[in-house]
């Protein structure tokens, strides 16, 4: 199946933007009040009023609005943000990249640390070292980020230890270590959560298949247990993992927001929220499509993944 | 003698159940001599499986060996350590399971799961071990074995999965093969194909076989000793020809007269009850409440494993083995076999008449369209009244998409259903519902098709129920109902958890019976049964035939059962039919190539007492 239902899944995905972008659309201008009023505020006169919807484009029928909005997107136009007085092109794009800096390394460190943790837990199930994983892991999912972001402040990036700033950003460019410097707690912040998911995942995935007739099997060649691990139960264990791991790109998508306001880290989510505060429509816009991208994107990378490592989707 | 090669000494084992042990073997013994081939048949909870894992040292981690020792070569297999066990598991003793498509790793080709084996034990280099592997994939009679080698094992038959198994097992050539059910899986042309080729590899490579299987005939078609195994105790034990001729258990006895003949309509007979499950059982005779010689000696005294003569080669656990009553248990409640019906002018009395009917699954959606998948191809058959037609064919051949497209269940169906003469196709919704009283269907699976969260009594009467029938007259259909399947009015606040296999069947087939269709559609009724279940099932099926004047269409892989119960059979393959007519004469003198191979591929034995029979 899967591979060769690829440009099915492609279509598909297309669609669901397709469907996110009207919802955009449509509740952006459900909001009270419009750009104009947003940009001169309660007291400016009807005619400076209508003049600057006229220059906005806001006197145009919606669905007209809306083609331009979408056909400028599809041809790398993203508009004007109208609180910046700047292409909104080169805003997002930078701010895009700082974000996908923070989810990547996330993704990362969360893998190293819990695809490991995960595999130990499953191989010696019920033992204290298990009991011990799976508590730390109840704890991890426990905290929400907006607590967690906070205390690791206070902790790490204040006197005594001050061992991190607290906030801000320093291009990798300038400066690879003040670069690393502010990802750390930001990082460490999405890290913890996600760590915890991924762990249970990955340590039911493993024991789903120490309990399968192939891994008997395998240990009844006389395999030693070695083997039986890295050659018959990983692979199989991995392959829902991963596609996990694709997905959680997509729910970081949405932690992104809060943990970048908490460290006021200028990524997408603090675009987005600073948009939303500051009635800035076409940013709002085109940052809430550039993050539903990346949703689509990261499930059908998922879907991939997990199609490569199964055999019985790549070669039916 | 010489020093056997396997020897099982006392073996005990039990399980951990919620805090309580619940014993599952009894001080099994049995040993096993180089390239003899020994067969354990068993029922469900016999313990068969459990006794042959223990030989591999990997039971479930709630079991728990109370006593007895397993030796291989004089090494303790069941204190070995994981070194010495890894040496000994494939190498010398090898094992061959019950489902191929969950045994081989989905992820990695099937040539390199046998080539692994082989650079484990033998040494073998990459290139070394792949050229011997694909001598192996010969071996096992596997014609294109460059194709098998790279195939992933979903790309694979069930048959095939299996000789690559076999093969995998005998790839160091082992001095004991275990078999588990290894034929239990497959389809019956294929089972037979896969004994022909482990008993012609056995013959070659003179491993010794402890073949494990609840199918007597697959086993009496490959074993040279036979040990019968019931409730976790060894019941008889002895060379095939005289368990399977000269049986002096109650038991085996029994079990034998339970198995359906693909060779002629006999009467098959049920044992009564079902196994005990009472962990005190081994204090007594584990036989007694279900065995017609019982006697008080029974209940009180645990039989020991007697000598029959003239020689101790065979042995039976029971207090009268060798006493002649225990010839005629089963004789006195032997009913007569079951009649075929007359042949009778067709459409005087016709019931249901299928013309044309074809059943295509539709693949993807629209837009991505692929070619219909056709089910079902242009079946036509008619069904008098009170007859038996028998659907037979092998997994996928379209017997259960035949069964629901009549009961208008398969939305893709096209063609002409007439029940009494009414289109049931083009039946309104008040229609159907009558159309569905009038015509029932049994499933194969009693366990996932009654609800766990409903009494008997709601069960049966939901029926009723449906066709607003006044509480207090369902209280009474019920319990008639219950009645005639054998099962008194104690069950009807039970739960189906409460019940064993067989009393679940029943149910199903009480809440079918209950609104007294003229048409009831049985779908493997009997294929998760036990043997000795399945022909008490059997019995009740043709009783109930005469009660309610109903016609069964009666759906089954298994030609032996067929051929106790069915007037007329309509052999499908791939959704198109091959042959049908009346039984007998089909049977007999089959004229399509495909109804040849079926009935030719049933594992058959002879228990002629005359001549003290001969396993085929």
């Amino acid at each position: 199946m899967a591979l060769a239902l690829l440009p099915r899944r492609i279509f598909y995905g297309l669609v669901s933007l397709a469907i996110l972008s009207v919802i955009i659309f449509v509740c952006t201008h459900l909001l009270p009040g419009d750009a104009a009023t947003a940009i001169l505020g309660e007291g400016a006169t009807p005619a400076a009023l209508a003049a600057l919807r006229a220059r906005l484009g806001l006197d145009q029928p919606a669905p007209l609005q809306f083609a331009h909005w979408l056909g400028g997107v599809l041809t790398g136009d993203f508009g004007v943000s109208t609180t910046l007085n700047q292409p909104a092109g080169p805003i997002i794009a930078e701010r895009f990249l700082n974000s996908m800096a923070l989810a990547l390394v996330t993704i990362f460190c969360a893998a190293a640390i819990a695809i490991p943790l995960g595999v130990v837990a499953a191989v010696r199930r019920g033992s204290r070292l298990d009991g011990t994983i799976l508590t730390a892991s109840y704890v991890g999912i426990s905290i929400p980020d907006f607590v967690l972001g906070p205390v690791l402040i206070l902790l790490f990036a204040v006197p005594p230890l001050a061992l991190f700033p607290s906030s801000g950003f320093v291009a990798f460019a300038a400066s690879p270590a003040g670069w690393i410097a502010h990802l750390v707690l930001p990082v460490a912040a999405l890290t913890v959560v996600l760590t915890a998911h991924l762990m249970r995942q990955t340590r039911s995935g493993m024991l789903d298949v120490l309990n399968s007739d192939y891994v008997r099997t395998a240990r009844l060649k006389g395999l030693p247990e070695r083997l039986v691990l890295w050659r018959h139960a990983l692979r199989n264990a991995l392959g829902t993992t991963l596609a996990v791991l694709a997905l959680d790109l997509g729910y970081l998508m949405g932690s992104i927001v809060i943990i970048e306001e908490i460290f006021a880290y200028p990524g997408l989510g603090r675009l987005i929220v600073y948009a939303v505060a500051n009635r800035d429509i076409p940013l709002v816009e085109d940052v809430a499509l550039v993050i539903g991208t990346v949703y689509v994107a990261a499930n059908l990378v998922a879907d991939i993944a997990h199609a490569m490592l199964d055999p019985r989707l790549a070669r039916p | 003698m010489p020093e056997p090669l396997l020897e099982i000494d006392g073996l005990s084992i039990s399980f951990r159940v919620g805090g309580r042990r619940m014993p599952a073997l009894a001080e099994f013994s049995l040993a096993i001599h180089a390239g003899e081939v020994v067969g354990l048949v068993g029922e469900s909870g016999s313990g068969k499986s459990t006794a042959l894992f223990a030989v591999m040292n990997y039971l479930p981690e709630n079991a728990v060996v109370e006593r007895g020792s397993i030796r291989y070569r004089g090494i303790d297999l069941l204190s070995a350590d994981r070194a010495t066990l890894d040496g000994l598991r494939g190498r010398r003793l090898a094992m061959v399971y019950q489902d191929p498509g969950t045994a081989l790793n989905p992820a990695i080709i099937a040539g390199d799961q046998i080539a692994e084996v082989l650079r484990r034990h033998l040494g073998f280099d990459e290139a070394g071990a792949r050229q011997r592997t694909k001598e192996l994939l010969r071996l096992v009679e596997i014609e294109d074995p460059d194709r098998v080698y790279r195939s992933y094992p979903h790309q694979l038959s069930g048959g095939m999965r299996q000789r690559v198994m076999i093969a995998m097992a005998l790839s160091c050539e082992p001095d004991l093969l275990l078999m588990d059910e290894p034929t239990t899986a497959l389809d019956v042309i294929v089972q037979a194909h896969v004994l022909d080729l482990v008993r012609s590899l056995q013959r070659k490579l003179r491993s010794a076989i402890l073949f494990v299987s609840h199918n007597l005939g697959a086993v009496a078609a490959i074993a040279h000793r036979i040990g019968v195994l019931y409730a976790g105790e060894l019941m008889e034990l002895g060379p095939a020809v005289r368990i399977l001729g000269k049986s002096r258990n109650p038991y085996t006895l029994g079990l034998l007269a339970a198995v359906p003949r693909i060779a002629g309509r006999e009467a098959v007979q049920g044992i009564p009850g079902a196994a005990s499950r009472d962990p005190q059982r081994f204090g007594r005779c584990v036989f007694a409440e279900r065995c017609p010689s019982a006697e008080a000696i029974c209940l009180a005294e645990r039989p020991r494993l007697l000598a029959v003569p003239p020689d101790a080669a065979q042995r039976s656990r029971c207090h009268f083995a060798n006493d002649p009553k225990i010839d005629r248990a089963w004789s006195q409640g032997a009913a007569a076999p079951t009649p075929s019906a007359q042949p009778r002018s067709a459409g005087a009395d016709l019931l249901l008449e299928v013309a044309g009917l074809s059943v295509e699954y539709r693949q993807g959606f629209r837009l991505f369209a692929r070619p219909a998948l056709r089910a079902l191809r242009n079946v036509s058959f008619r069904l008098p009244r009170e007859r038996v037609l028998a659907i037979v064919g092998e997994s996928g051949s379209g017997k259960s998409t035949l069964a629901r497209a009549i009961l208008r269940l398969e939305p893709g169906a096209s063609g002409r259903v007439l029940f009494e003469g009414a289109d049931v196709f083009a039946l309104d919704a008040a229609g159907l519902r009558r159309f569905r009283r009038k015509a029932q269907i049994v499933f194969q699976n009693p366990t996932s098709s009654l609800n766990p969260q409903r009494s008997v009594f709601e069960l049966v009467a939901r029926p009723l129920a449906l066709a607003a029938v006044p509480r207090r007259e369902q209280r009474d259909r019920v319990r008639a109902v219950l009645a005639a399947v054998g099962l008194g009015d104690l069950y009807l606040d039970r739960y189906p958890r409460q019940l064993s296999g067989g009393e679940k069947q029943r149910v199903a087939l009480a809440r079918a019976f209950v609104t007294e269709p003229l048409l009831v559609i049985l779908d493997e009724p009997t294929t998760a049964l036990d043997v000795s279940v399945q022909a008490a099932v059997l019995e009740l099926l043709a009783k109930e035939k005469e009660r309610l004047r109903c016609a069964y269409l009666f759906i089954s892989h298994d030609l032996a059962v067929v051929r106790q119960i069915a007037d007329e059979v309509l052999v499908l393959r791939h959704g198109t039919v091959q042959e049908s007519g009346p039984i007998e004469p089909l049977f007999e003198a089959p004229a399509n190539a495909y109804t040849r191979a079926l009935i030719a591929a049933v594992p058959s034995f002879s228990t002629d007492r005359a001549t003290g029979g001969s396993p085929r």
